[in-house]
């Protein structure tokens, strides 16, 4: 079986910049997602995204992966003159390891996998939580927080923990799976919880997914396509910004 | 794979378009030129490859020609219709091995209709890939239509039918005439000129454009191929909007 991989991020309605950067390679997939109260996080999320690239294109997959990825990112951005807050990104990304295909995320976003014997979706929806002033609110982790120690023990101190699927669980950095290589593997920023349709109706993820990933033709620009098709056929809106990439296997 | 398909409309018409695989846009205009070849027009075999060559060339240079596929088609009674060359982005099309041959009489419905077809064809398979996809046909001819089994409203029939389908963005037919201001020879067209009957048959195929030059004079196709640049540019704007582009003026 061969994969194919394909990506896509878009700005949410009326948005002039886009936080969310995907990005595919012959057995890659990557997306990113720029906190929004940061600024020029977009700049960030994308030096991130670029730099993972970077290291899956020389065919390089560090052990401490998202550590390599901030410093080296972190780098560039100081040539740039840009603040260490605009490296506040999520980071997902998914490879293909002689055995499996591999799915690294930073942060906050969606994974799935679905192998085609399912009935339902089989996702792995990760949200991030803190006490921020005594009250529980999202919290994602951000790999910039290592830059920081004060950024990193401000983070630390509001007890952060993630939810995995609606379920609570203790704070992880980087949750990884390993995937059997067939069927699909998706990763996406969290804009695909945030659609709505013609009625303002919202879209649940599993329906956006249904629709997104049934690809007539996985050649080209495939899920590009039938995202931009789909979004103009069901008169659908994005109300964040939306990164999503694949990998398939025909 | 292969980097073109082969593709046939239902009538048997065999033409090809590039494969899915080497399309990284998610949206393209369709563009079809039917060019009339018949013995007229002999003569001008170089002026007409220096026309192809010109589109092609704007497209090239041109951001539409990013999201464009072109083809260009020979018709007259001898060959049918002929493909020049398949559907591709400009920026691929090799004009080098183009053969500009002129002879016989003219099929212009016969051939548009298939043209359509080729082109429905063409856009049915972007579609069924999930490309937003929109159709402009072109013909040009020098003469009235003195050969073809179809009539003007069996090919107006076909146009409506592209018009109505609402899986394509848009579709739009421009018929261009040369040396229009000469008498039609065709005896169903006694005293008229070619303008008269030209004009005729855009009202009874329900042609979206006409546009006619009298007489064909140096630099004349040139101006057509600015004309024709123009429209697919003016289509590639439209694309995604679901309305037909507006047209461009014509001046020669």
């Amino acid at each position: 079986m061969s994969m194919k991989t394909d990506s896509i991020a878009l700005a949410a309605r009326g948005k002039v910049v886009c936080q969310d950067v995907a990005r595919h390679g012959k057995n890659y997939i990557i997306v990113a997602d720029g906190c929004s109260s940061s600024p020029h996080s977009e700049v960030g999320a994308m030096l991130l995204a670029m730099t993972a690239r970077n290291f899956f294109e020389n065919g390089l997959t560090p052990k401490n992966f998202g550590e390599a990825v901030i410093y080296q990112a972190f780098a560039t951005s100081r040539v740039l003159g840009l603040p260490d807050s605009s490296m506040d990104a999520t980071l997902i990304v998914g490879y293909e390891t002689d055995e499996t295909f591999r799915v690294l995320m930073y942060g906050d976003g969606v994974v799935w996998h679905r192998t085609g014997d399912e009935v339902d979706w089989p996702f792995h929806v990760h949200e991030t939580f803190g006490t921020v002033n005594g009250r529980t609110a999202s919290l994602p982790y951000y790999l910039s927080y290592k830059l920081n120690p004060r950024r990193s023990n401000d983070f630390l101190s509001a007890k952060p923990g993630c939810f995995i699927n609606g379920k609570a669980s203790g704070f992880l950095e980087c949750v990884e799976y390993n995937f059997e290589k067939r069927g699909i593997v998706g990763i996406s920023t969290d804009g695909v919880n945030a659609i709505t349709g013609a009625s303002s109706n919202k879209i649940s993820a599993e329906s956006v997914l249904s629709k997104f990933l049934t690809f007539p033709v996985a050649e080209g620009a495939f899920l590009a396509r039938r995202t931009w098709a789909t979004v103009n056929r069901e008169h659908w809106t994005l109300n964040d910004d939306f990164g999503m990439a694949v990998a398939i296997w025909k | 794979m292969e980097k073109s398909m082969k593709l046939q409309t239902n009538a048997g018409f065999g033409f090809s378009m590039t494969g899915i695989q080497n399309l990284t846009e998610t949206s393209y205009t369709l563009v079809l030129i039917m060019l009339d070849l018949t013995g007229s027009v002999s003569g001008e075999e170089a002026e007409i490859k220096r026309m192809l060559e010109q589109i092609v060339a704007d497209g090239k240079r041109a951001g539409w020609g990013k999201r464009v596929l072109i083809s260009a088609m020979a018709f007259n009674t001898q060959i049918g219709v002929k493909e020049l060359f398949g559907f591709d982005v400009p920026s691929a099309i090799d004009l080098s091995g183009v053969q500009i041959n002129t002879t016989a009489a003219t099929n212009l419905i016969d051939a548009m209709a298939t043209g359509h077809d080729a082109l429905e064809k063409a856009a049915n398979e972007l579609v069924g890939a999930d490309f937003i996809t929109n159709l402009l046909l072109i013909g040009t001819t020098d003469g009235e239509d003195n050969a073809s089994r179809l009539t003007a409203q069996e090919l107006a029939d076909k146009f409506a039918a592209a018009r109505k389908n609402e899986s394509f963005d848009s579709f739009k037919t421009i018929l261009i005439g040369l040396r229009t201001g000469q008498q039609a020879q065709d005896s169903r067209y006694v005293g008229k000129t070619v303008d008269q009957v030209l004009t005729d048959l855009t009202a009874a195929a329900q042609f979206d454009q006409y546009e006619s030059a009298k007489q064909v004079k140096d630099g004349t196709y040139g101006k057509i191929g600015g004309f024709i640049s123009q429209s697919i540019s003016s289509s590639s704007q439209s694309l995604g909007s679901g309305s037909p582009s507006q047209n461009v003026n014509f001046t020669v």
